[in-house]
């Protein structure tokens, strides 16, 4: 709430308190991560699931 | 305005939302912008919500006088089913994800979902798997199978190992259901995790990304097992598997667990969105910052921890060994602990506030107050030696109902009327809206308030008929509930006529209220953030 307020420029308009564009770089690369990660967690999941058909009770 | 619609434009081109861009239903077929998927989430939430709502009138009225008036039991139990299943995976569920959709990336300054092809598999696997679950009504009017799954939500063994198609219908729903709630959670975290605004840490992130962050990965590390659970079913009932059938050296007590592992901790997964949003309506409408942030984000993370190691307190009856029992009842009460401090924080943002009574805060409040009972029977259902009493009656269906109605879908509704306007550029009806929350607060509480006595006084659920002593509170709960399901429709009207119209929102729209997102025009643009925030 209140924690993201405090903004670069602190009170003036949002315009103003903005950096420039994101970069396609930055972009890429923050993809690039969101995707190793989706498939990181994607993996647990199906982990989870199949684990238990190996289990012996 | 004009900046906004220049970032339209700029988003329109990017996004090929121009001349070349699919309009119609194939618009909302391939979109894979965060705003037009989270309206869809809302909108197929709000119509499953009148569906499974109708689904319990029917049950309801069957209910009003002892005896079969309307319809057989076995009907009365696919009801009873369907409803639960149709409002917890069909309308709590998308709503809290429709939320997610809408307010994550402008909550945290991201262009757009992080992996936003998923973000419309996500969705468009849910129509489907409704049609699934309530397909086998429609089938049976047709002569085909014996109607819908009988089994309630929980899908106990051997009943479900025993039942109908229906319950083949439901255990492919739920397949097709998981999936896309883990397509959903993957894309929730790893859009919080990467795509933020500079200088936003995470002790910066608003409680609403928080309270989601917590459930999404609840859902990965409990969707799985639910899903397992249900193949299980699956060969039980037709390959010659014995993993739930006494018969043939199985164990049903098994499904239970593995059931209740997902059941669990399914509840915080449909209220921690709502906890995470309780405190900015509540700061906003007090004037104050929030209180306790810290503290709120902790006891979010220790309730997602406790939240599953403590399933079996479903099944205290079951036959399970004392010291097991000693567990689940001790860390099911130590939960109420960092739920307290929830509760204590919010009271606290309140606390010498500058308080006004918009309806959002009027939601919150009531929230605040009824969800409050639902953790005090909780305590009660959680006494072992209690439990043997009120496990199975009406007790528990009032206790439930009064954290998922009251603490979740009144939470849903808070969010909708607070986040409307943001959305749509209109305020949304005042009047309507106070009228609408007086009317839901008294019929919610004379619906289910009676149905606390009626387990009490020993009355079972799930059976359609009761006896005479009961007859009465019954009745209260039944007009009750009608005046409940009735006064919806004037949400949906209010939700309806914020669409098409009204008094334009203003860019913050609430007085006191502060975040990233209502820095963006009212309704933002298609391309959120196109210029980047940051967060000093």
């Amino acid at each position: 709430m209140s924690q993201t307020l405090h903004r670069a420029d602190g009170e003036n308009s949002a315009a103003e308190s903005r950096a420039p564009n994101f970069s396609h770089e930055e972009l890429a690369r923050r993809r690039k991560a969101s995707q190793r990660l989706a498939w990181v967690l994607g993996t647990v999941a199906l982990a989870l699931y199949l684990i238990g058909f190996l289990l012996k009770r | 305005m004009s900046n906004a619609s220049s970032l339209d434009q700029h988003a329109a081109d990017q996004h090929g939302y121009g001349a070349s861009h699919p309009s119609g239903i194939l618009r909302w077929l391939t979109t894979t912008n965060h705003k037009e998927i989270g309206s869809m989430y809302l909108i197929f939430a709000l119509i499953m919500f009148f569906v499974g709502g109708a689904m319990i009138l029917a049950v309801r009225a069957e209910l009003f006088q002892p005896g079969l008036q309307l319809m057989q039991p076995e009907f009365f139990n696919q009801l009873i089913g369907v409803h639960a299943l149709v409002m917890i995976f069909a309308a709590l569920m998308p709503a809290a994800t429709g939320f997610a959709n809408w307010q994550i990336p402008l909550m945290i300054g991201a262009p757009d979902m992080a992996l936003p092809r998923i973000n419309n598999w996500g969705f468009w696997l849910l129509p489907p798997a409704a049609t699934l679950l309530t397909l086998p009504f429609i089938l049976a009017l047709f002569g085909i199978g014996d109607g819908a799954v009988a089994t309630g939500w929980t899908l106990y063994a051997p009943l479900s190992v025993q039942g109908g198609m229906g319950v083949d219908f439901a255990i492919f729903a739920i397949h097709i259901l998981g999936i896309s709630s883990i397509l959903g959670s993957i894309n929730i975290i790893v859009t919080i995790f990467n795509l933020r605004a500079p200088g936003m840490t995470m002790m910066k992130l608003p409680l609403f990304c928080w309270g989601w962050l917590i459930t999404a990965f609840l859902l990965i590390a409990t969707i799985p097992v639910l899903a397992g659970a249900v193949t299980m079913l699956l060969t039980d009932r037709h390959f010659g598997t014995n993993f739930f059938n006494a018969a043939g050296g199985g164990d049903p007590i098994l499904f239970q667990h593995l059931f209740w592992f997902f059941g669990h901790p399914e509840v915080y997964i449909l209220l921690l969105p709502v906890w995470g949003l309780m405190p900015h309506v509540i700061s906003t409408f007090s004037r104050k910052a929030v209180y306790g942030y810290k503290a709120q984000v902790y006891a979010f993370i220790a309730i997602g921890v406790l939240g599953v190691i403590v399933w079996a307190h479903h099944f205290l009856t079951a036959g399970l060994p004392v010291p097991a029992l000693l567990y689940f009842m001790y860390s099911t009460m130590a939960i109420s602990l960092p739920l307290a401090v929830l509760f204590f924080c919010w009271i606290a943002t309140m606390w010498r506030g500058a308080m006004s009574f918009e309806t959002p805060m009027l939601f919150a409040l009531g929230f605040i107050v009824l969800f409050g009972m639902a953790g005090l029977t909780g305590l009660v259902l959680a006494d072992v030696a209690a439990d043997a009493q009120y496990h199975h009656s009406y007790f528990v269906v009032a206790h439930f109902h009064y954290a998922l109605f009251a603490g979740g879908i009144m939470g849903v509704m808070t969010g909708v009327y607070f986040w409307l306007p943001k959305w749509t550029g209109h305020m949304v009806d005042e009047k309507l809206g106070k009228l609408h929350f007086w009317l839901t607060v008294i019929s919610f509480n004379l619906t289910f308030m009676p149905q606390f006595f009626l387990g009490l006084a020993g009355m079972p659920r799930r059976i359609p008929d009761y006896a005479l002593q009961f007859a009465e509170f019954n009745a209260i709960s039944t007009v009750g509930a009608f005046i409940l399901g009735f006064s919806q429709l004037i949400f949906a009207y209010v939700v309806w006529k914020c669409i098409r119209g009204g008094e334009k929102a203003s860019d913050k729209v609430w007085e006191g209220t502060e975040g990233l997102e209502w820095d963006l025009p009212s309704p933002p643009p298609l391309h959120s953030w196109e210029i980047q925030p940051v967060i000093k």
